[in-house]
């Protein structure tokens, strides 16, 4: 069970002329979540804001330039380099002016090649449709009955246009599509042009001319337009040329460039949050407790001049305090069975140990066979070889439906050996209870983990009173260890007698709550009715959570029947197919139930006693896109 | 296989479900005097995430909070359901881009703007940036990436040439919707008609809607209603637009759609009756769905629906306490039952 670090609230004082090397040791470190705090008089500086948005700037125009020339090499940051925003733009303005004049002149030929060729072939599709008239294209541009339009609109528009022209007649006749572009012609009687036009308007039609290049008889101008459409394709095969020439000479510049400057965006960016007063900026965040000696010596052998530090212990009721969790190696693969459902929060631990160990004990349960947990395993390491994550879980499901394997004695099916437990078939009463025992089990630490919870929290209604605090935890007793010893003979009656006690104490859990806390609490009369239902609710879920573990010992049933149903029917000549097949299922099947059944209880019934999942992430100011703790689970 | 898919979605949303306000909360809530106050109860409650320092209620965290639980639903579902949901969820994503083009064609308060933005969690774009990007070409340039630019791209040069954000957000919505249509139409068995009664349903009254505000509102042509707005949207398709472009009366198509419209409304308040009784229709669907078993579309969605009406009353209460109006007139203009009203 893993605790978040401790964080603590750090506010640095930074003097403006230390401003950059300490935002830059910093962001160096990962070690500070930086917060949006703005005291009493303080103010952003308007003038990081300008810089934060002239890198951003800079770093766009980069990446336009690199993606032109279609350069991917992206070498990683030098690591000691000197970064000071305030500085570096107007050498990366110089540097950049340089090298988009450099690429300008081949840039401003290719657009205005590709706009030549555009123009070009769309004037061919318009000439194509004329060639069966025998008149000059330049008799057509000056029609007196007809409004005739040709022009480009979203494909996609072309059927409404035509709906929305349902009031007059008219023609519409697509020409040509490209890349969702269609090249239409339009066309109705002179009366009817203006509704004609705002129909075309309303779906985006850009109205074109024919390229002046165009006279004469149409085969005559269609031939003319090809002419000139090739002599375009041979400038755009020389500009391809030039483009090679282009990357070879300017892409490590351009590399070197792209990487400071979107560090100095980083850190631009930073600061511009910063407010500041006079000339001192207030740096304020969250660092882990055992990483503040380190920022503590960053800072000040970053700094020139002295940095005041204040550092406040965090108050989780009164702010939002990330969470850090820094899990084990081994222990990663398995995270996203957690945050799936949610990220710890501050106050909360971390149950990413217990619901592996869990979930692998309930998975192995309801899948133990040696041959399927084997083939399990086997898929897994597959899927890990190719980059999966999620191989290592399937893996490790698939050596605790091994280990059960043994423990049942089976194989593919097959009793292969004496069972070093039992059969589920044979002792299913045995396997059952046993599945609800280890339920209660779950829950109760589930049960633990709220206490925990609730004691870290300082939430003593929820330590003490409420159904998964002391109140609930001796009330789930009383029902079931007092239950089950009065029937055995083993406790008197009298003990039974607690029941209505500890009921009623939940019932009155929040005008109890506000009595001896203060704390907020509806109206008496309201708090009796909803906690009358809630009591309800309770006792009947304490039940029903824990006979839900009863379908551990269903599904290993389940699974043995299923399993020996497939080596039946895998004789005669046949025989290895359907042995073949029915494993196949089995073990695709039956391995995908168990896992969401594994995971039903682990979020509802197991994460319902204590975990809320809602913290927030400790994403620390980095250079890195990333950086040392951006993943989802938040863990290094 | 869905099945197992939604066996697990149903484990979200069941252990989910108990973090939505209840009826006594919500008559609690009605009943409290002041914002203050309001804030102070809300802080105790399953939304105290959203609520500040001084009390004040954030609600587009809230909103960010049903985009962040939709995407967590989507993770689970099978891949027919999850592309549809998921598309479904990016109307977050649209929003905030369209405040965006609206902060940038108007040259809102930049920190403002930033600060309305609805917070999404994993998202493709740094939206500040698109806030500071000075232009609209220049938005739409960092968005190239994206699915939006080839609409918004489409309608630049008539935005160009008329200065009307209009064109760029009608864009963005008719490429939203008509995907969503496509994706609705393409899911079969029970899945096919949970999309149908929950999100068909929805589109077809927003189309409704659309048609009689260009009416009402833009004084808009019938080439323009049927441009602008949907021509597959379930039971108000391009039939229905073409009637209410050609002047058909709204408590006619409001009857159509099986909304019963008090009488002598004007249109401008007859819209407003209509959009309010379609959002309680859509909480009643999702609360009787809520309570059965949860193994297909319709029970993902009715969660996601419970959250946003819950918003959507938040969003009431705090303007409603904000301007003084008492508990029972703030009732009357939610969509859920509470003491003070019957739904």
């Amino acid at each position: 069970m893993l605790a978040p670090e401790r964080m603590l609230e750090t506010n640095l004082f930074v003097l403006e002329p230390d401003l950059e090397l300490v935002t830059a040791a910093l962001a160096r470190m990962e070690a500070l979540h930086l917060e949006d705090v703005v005291p009493e008089g303080w103010t952003p500086s308007p003038e990081w804001t300008e810089l934060a948005n002239r890198y951003s700037s800079i770093t766009l125009r980069l990446g336009e330039i690199l993606n032109l020339l279609a350069s991917k090499s992206m070498p990683g940051l030098e690591p000691d380099i000197d970064l000071r925003p305030t500085r570096d733009w107007r050498d990366m303005e110089s540097r950049l002016i340089a090298l988009e004049t450099g690429v300008q002149s081949w840039q401003n030929r290719l657009k205005e090649a590709k706009q030549e060729l555009e123009r070009l072939q769309l004037g061919e599709s318009q000439v194509q449709l004329l060639l069966p008239l025998d008149v000059p294209v330049e008799d057509l541009r000056g029609l007196k009955y007809q409004t005739v339009t040709v022009g480009i609109m979203p494909a996609e528009n072309v059927p409404r246009v035509a709906e929305a022209l349902f009031q007059i007649p008219f023609i519409l006749i697509p020409l040509q599509t490209t890349k969702d572009r269609t090249l239409a012609l339009a066309a109705s009687s002179t009366d009817n042009a203006a509704i004609l036009e705002r129909a075309l308007k309303s779906a985006f039609f850009e109205p074109i001319t024919l390229p002046p290049e165009a006279l004469g008889q149409p085969a005559e101008a269609l031939a003319a337009l090809k002419r000139k459409a090739q002599e375009i394709h041979d400038r755009l095969e020389a500009l391809d040329r030039e483009r090679e020439k282009l990357v070879s000479e300017l892409s490590p510049e351009l590399n070197r460039l792209w990487l400071r400057a979107n560090a100095d965006a980083r850190l631009a960016e930073a600061i511009r949050r910063f407010p500041k007063h006079g000339e001192v900026f207030l740096i304020s965040g969250w660092v882990p407790a055992s990483d503040l000696d380190e920022l503590k010596k960053a800072v000040e052998s970053a700094a020139g001049h002295p940095v005041a530090m204040e550092v406040l212990k965090p108050d989780p009721h009164r702010q939002s305090v990330p969470s850090l969790v820094r899990s084990p190696r081994w222990l990663r693969p398995f995270e996203d069975l957690v945050t799936t459902f949610g990220l710890s929060s501050y106050e909360e631990l971390d149950p990413t140990l217990i619901v592996t160990v869990s979930f692998l004990i309930m998975y192995g349960m309801m899948f133990g066979d040696l041959g399927h947990g084997l083939l399990l395993l086997l898929t897994g390491l597959w899927l890990r070889q190719r980059g999966l994550l999620l191989g290592v879980l399937v893996a490790a499901s698939g050596v605790s439906g091994m280990v059960f394997g043994l423990l049942y004695g089976a194989a593919f099916g097959h009793q292969i050996m004496r069972a070093a437990w039992l059969q589920p078939l044979e002792g299913i009463w045995t396997v059952l209870i046993a599945a609800v025992a280890g339920g209660i089990v779950l829950l109760n630490i589930g049960f633990a983990l709220n206490l925990v919870n609730a004691w870290r929290s300082k939430d003593w209604p929820r330590l003490f009173l409420e159904k998964n605090g002391v109140v609930g935890i001796a009330l789930y007793w009383t029902l079931l260890g007092g239950g089950l010893g009065v029937g055995f003979g083993i406790l008197p009656k009298s003990v039974l007698l607690l029941i209505p006690v500890l009921c009623v104490l939940l019932w009155m859990h929040e005008p109890l709550a506000k009595w001896i806390w203060h704390h907020p609490s509806a109206s008496i009369g309201e708090a009796l009715v909803t906690g009358f239902f809630e009591l309800f609710e309770t006792v009947t879920g304490y039940a029903s959570n824990s006979l839900s573990f009863i379908r551990l010992g269903a599904f290993a049933v389940a699974h043995e029947g299923l399993s020996g149903l497939v080596v039946s029917y895998s004789g005669g000549r046949w025989g290895w197919l359907v042995f073949l097949l029915g494993t196949i299922l089995v073990v695709g099947f039956e391995g995908v139930i168990v896992g969401i059944q594994a995971l039903r209880l682990e979020y509802y019934e197991f994460f319902g006693r204590f975990f809320q999942g809602r913290g927030q992430p400790f994403v620390p100011l980095s250079l890195r896109t990333g950086g040392r703790h951006a993943i989802v689970g938040v863990r290094a | 296989m869905s099945l197992f898919s939604y066996a697990a979605a149903q484990g979200n949303i069941r252990a989910r479900l108990s973090r939505l306000l209840n009826r006594p909360t919500w008559d609690h809530l009605l009943e409290v005097n002041t914002p203050a106050e309001l804030g102070q109860f809300l802080a105790r409650t399953s939304v105290a995430v959203a609520v500040a320092s001084d009390g004040r209620l954030h609600l587009q965290a809230l909103r960010g909070e049903v985009a962040a639980a939709a995407g967590t639903l989507v993770r689970f579902l099978p891949r027919g359901s999850r592309e549809l949901l998921a598309w479904y969820n990016r109307r977050f994503e649209i929003e905030n881009l369209k405040t965006v083009l609206r902060a940038v064609h108007y040259g809102l308060d930049r920190p403002r703007t930033v600060g309305s933005l609805i917070p999404l969690g994993s998202t493709r774009w740094r939206w500040d940036a698109l806030v500071e990007a000075g232009s609209i070409p220049a938005v739409i340039e960092q968005i190239r990436d994206s699915p939006y630019a080839r609409p918004l791209e489409n309608a630049m040069e008539r935005y160009q040439h008329e200065r009307r954000l209009f064109y760029l957000e009608i864009a963005v919505d008719l490429f939203y919707f008509q995907r969503l249509v496509r994706l609705i139409e393409s899911q079969s068995g029970k899945d096919g008609a949970d999309a149908r009664r929950f999100l068909g349903r929805w589109i077809a009254v927003q189309n409704v809607v659309w048609a009689y505000r260009y009416r009402i509102y833009g004084r808009m042509t019938p080439e323009e209603i049927i441009n602008y707005t949907l021509h597959r949207a379930f039971s108000a398709g391009l039939d229905t637009v073409r009637r209410v472009a050609l002047g058909s009366p709204l408590a006619i198509e409001a009857e159509r759609l099986g909304f019963r419209l008090s009488p002598g409304l004007s249109e401008v308040k007859a819209l407003t009756e209509i959009e309010i009784l379609a959002e309680r229709e859509r909480f009643q669907l999702a609360s009787s769905m809520i309570g059965r078993p949860l193994f297909h579309l319709g029970g993902a969605l009715a969660y996601i629906w419970l959250l946003e009406a819950e918003v959507r009353d938040l969003i009431v209460l705090v303007e409603g306490k904000t301007i003084g109006l008492r508990g029972a007139e703030i009732a009357s203009r939610l969509v859920r039952a509470t003491g003070m009203r019957a739904a």
